[in-house]
């Protein structure tokens, strides 16, 4: 059978990570994957180059709605480290706590995405409901929904009253016993283990090889999160479990997100209950003095690197920065090879890119330049087809 | 069912200064300038026919096998690559290296480290940095209809024509 070539995206641009996959098939079978991902470059690292650093930080916070915290948090402390000033404890802590609320919308977020790929709806409802309570926490905390503000150079924007931090505790409670149903649920659905069990196989050697961060690692089994190997903020002070799967495949990253689901929760209420009296923020100069600085941060996905230059005014020389899903892509590449085209979302989605909106997929027959569109929906539901003829309905 | 390690492990004490003596030792002139910058963050200067055998003996000897980042820099006089390693304890490692303005080339490390294939298309998009030997040189963040040898992060880079229209809002 000829080989055939099919690109998947790129989906709206009004998303984050706007990809698109040209997909290389021997029939069902995947022989290369490769990707774009030059659709929405928007000048983030120039325009932050021309700002003030108190300008710089809200820009930068707007490079992820998912995620805005960490790199808004990642900048500060870069800017914070290379100006030789300190955040106060008591900001410490609710910098890391924004940080695990924000993990925890995340990674339900994506629980839901990675439900609904395969066709587990309610698996969707639930874990969609259960991050209504982080974000009406996160609303609480810091007045947003997204790209929450609440950083400022030297500390913290706002503060949170006894009040507060009595109703956060009682929420994040109820979310704890969710954090086990979910903990229980992926081991026994057989919905879930059929699409993920196998799928996607990522060995160790190749995910440190590829440079794979995050969740992505750490279910292959790499032992590695930033929190605990190089501490910034509250962490070093706060216990923390970091929770690594040898499956090395889909199911490894699933068990890994939900784990941290109930271990962040857990640090969350840790926090609220140890959190320090004392100033939000230190007063910060105006200027930072020639330097460089590599500012990292364990973000939902895995390493986020700020590489912050310094020359001794008000504006940074240089803002580099690397996503995490940006080192996570080469791991997607390798690990569809060889899978079946039924795969594809499930092992996009078990980066957790985002990739979840509509999007089209052409397919080109090789030779004759035919072309045929597939929505994302589409090539989703085909999927969820593929799997029910093979395995039946249960 | 696999589970993995779930350690707790409290704030460690800062390796780096054992780890620039170690460094220091084994490389000689290779790595210069060598030194300690905050906690847990060594930076160094190698020259860019040297940057391959560095790496390779960090990756190798020294257990840096997780490449972080590779960045590119104006630096005015010279374009840099900076290359992020980790390394034990916590510890970010950046080699620089300096390129003159008129050939920016210097060899890929892809061969050492796979990842640092779309690192490496990144700052060749932004900088104009060519990586020689580079196994998939194509453009990687900018969009399709982006002039060659436009490099937007240079810092005499002005935008122009149409794109400029949109810039510096």
């Amino acid at each position: 059978m000829p080989e055939v070539e099919f690109p998947i995206g790129p989906q709206h641009p009004a998303l984050k990570e706007p990809v698109s996959f040209r997909v290389l098939v021997d029939g069902e079978r995947i022989v290369r994957l490769d990707l774009d991902i030059s659709y929405n470059h928007r000048g983030v690292e120039k325009g932050a180059e021309g700002r003030e650093f108190t300008k710089a930080l809200y820009l930068i916070e707007r490079i992820c709605g998912i995620c805005s915290h960490a790199h808004a948090m990642n900048f500060a402390k870069g800017i914070e480290a290379l100006m030789g000033v300190e955040a106060p404890p008591r900001a410490q802590y609710i910098r890391t706590l924004v940080g695990e609320l924000e993990r925890l919308h995340s990674h339900l977020l994506w629980l839901g995405v990675l439900a609904h790929e395969i066709g587990y709806n309610t698996m969707f409802m639930y874990t969609w409901r259960d991050r209504e309570t982080v974000m009406d926490l996160l609303e609480e905390i810091s007045g947003n929904r997204v790209n929450y503000g609440m950083n400022r150079l030297g500390g913290v924007r706002r503060d949170i009253s006894d009040a507060l931090r009595a109703r956060a505790t009682e929420g994040l409670r109820g979310l704890a016993a969710r954090a086990l149903f979910y903990n229980q649920v992926i081991r026994e659905e057989q919905t879930l283990l059929v699409r993920t069990r196998g799928v996607g196989r990522l060995p160790k050697d190749r995910a440190i090889a590829l440079g794979a961060v995050g969740p992505t690692a750490r279910g292959s089994g790499v032992d590695f999160d930033v929190r605990r190997d190089d501490p910034y903020a509250a962490y070093g002070e706060i216990p923390l479990r970091v929770m690594t799967s040898e499956a090395a495949d889909v199911f490894g990253r699933v068990e890994v997100r939900v784990r941290e689901i109930e271990e962040s929760v857990q640090i969350a209420i840790h926090l609220l209950e140890t959190l320090p009296p004392g100033e939000i923020a230190a007063k910060a100069p105006r200027t930072a003095p020639s330097g460089e600085y590599v500012s990292r941060y364990e973000a939902p996905r895995g390493e986020l690197v700020h590489y912050i230059r310094t020359n001794g005014t008000d504006k940074a020389d240089r803002v580099s920065v690397r996503t995490p899903t940006l080192a996570n892509w080469l791991s997607v590449v390798e690990a569809i090879q060889g899978r079946v085209i039924a795969d594809i979302p499930v092992v996009v989605a078990a980066i957790d890119p985002c990739l979840s909106c509509t999007s089209r997929t052409t397919f080109v027959e090789a030779g004759t330049g035919d072309r045929s569109a597939m929505e994302w929906d589409d090539l989703v539901a085909y999927g969820i087809r593929y799997y029910r003829d093979r395995e039946g309905s249960p | 069912m696999a589970e993995g390690t779930a350690g707790v492990r409290m704030g460690s004490k800062d390796v780096a200064p054992e780890l620039l003596r170690e460094i220091s030792e084994r490389f000689g002139d290779a790595l210069e300038d060598l030194r300690q910058t905050a906690p847990r963050r060594l930076v160094a200067r190698a020259r860019a026919d040297r940057v391959k055998d560095v790496l390779r003996t960090l990756r190798d000897d020294f257990a840096c096998r997780h490449l972080s980042a590779v960045s590119g820099v104006d630096s005015g006089s010279s374009l840099e690559v900076v290359y992020h390693l980790a390394a034990r304890g916590g510890t970010v490692l950046s080699i620089r290296s300096a390129l003159p303005r008129e050939a920016p080339h210097i060899p890929t490390i892809t061969g050492i480290f796979p990842a640092a294939n779309l690192y490496e298309r990144e700052v060749h998009d932004l900088l104009g940095i060519t990586f020689e030997g580079h196994p998939d040189p194509r453009p990687l963040l900018l969009y399709e209809g982006w002039p060659e040898g436009e490099y937007p992060l240079r810092k005499d880079w002005k935008p122009t024509g149409k794109e400029g229209g949109h810039a510096g809002g």
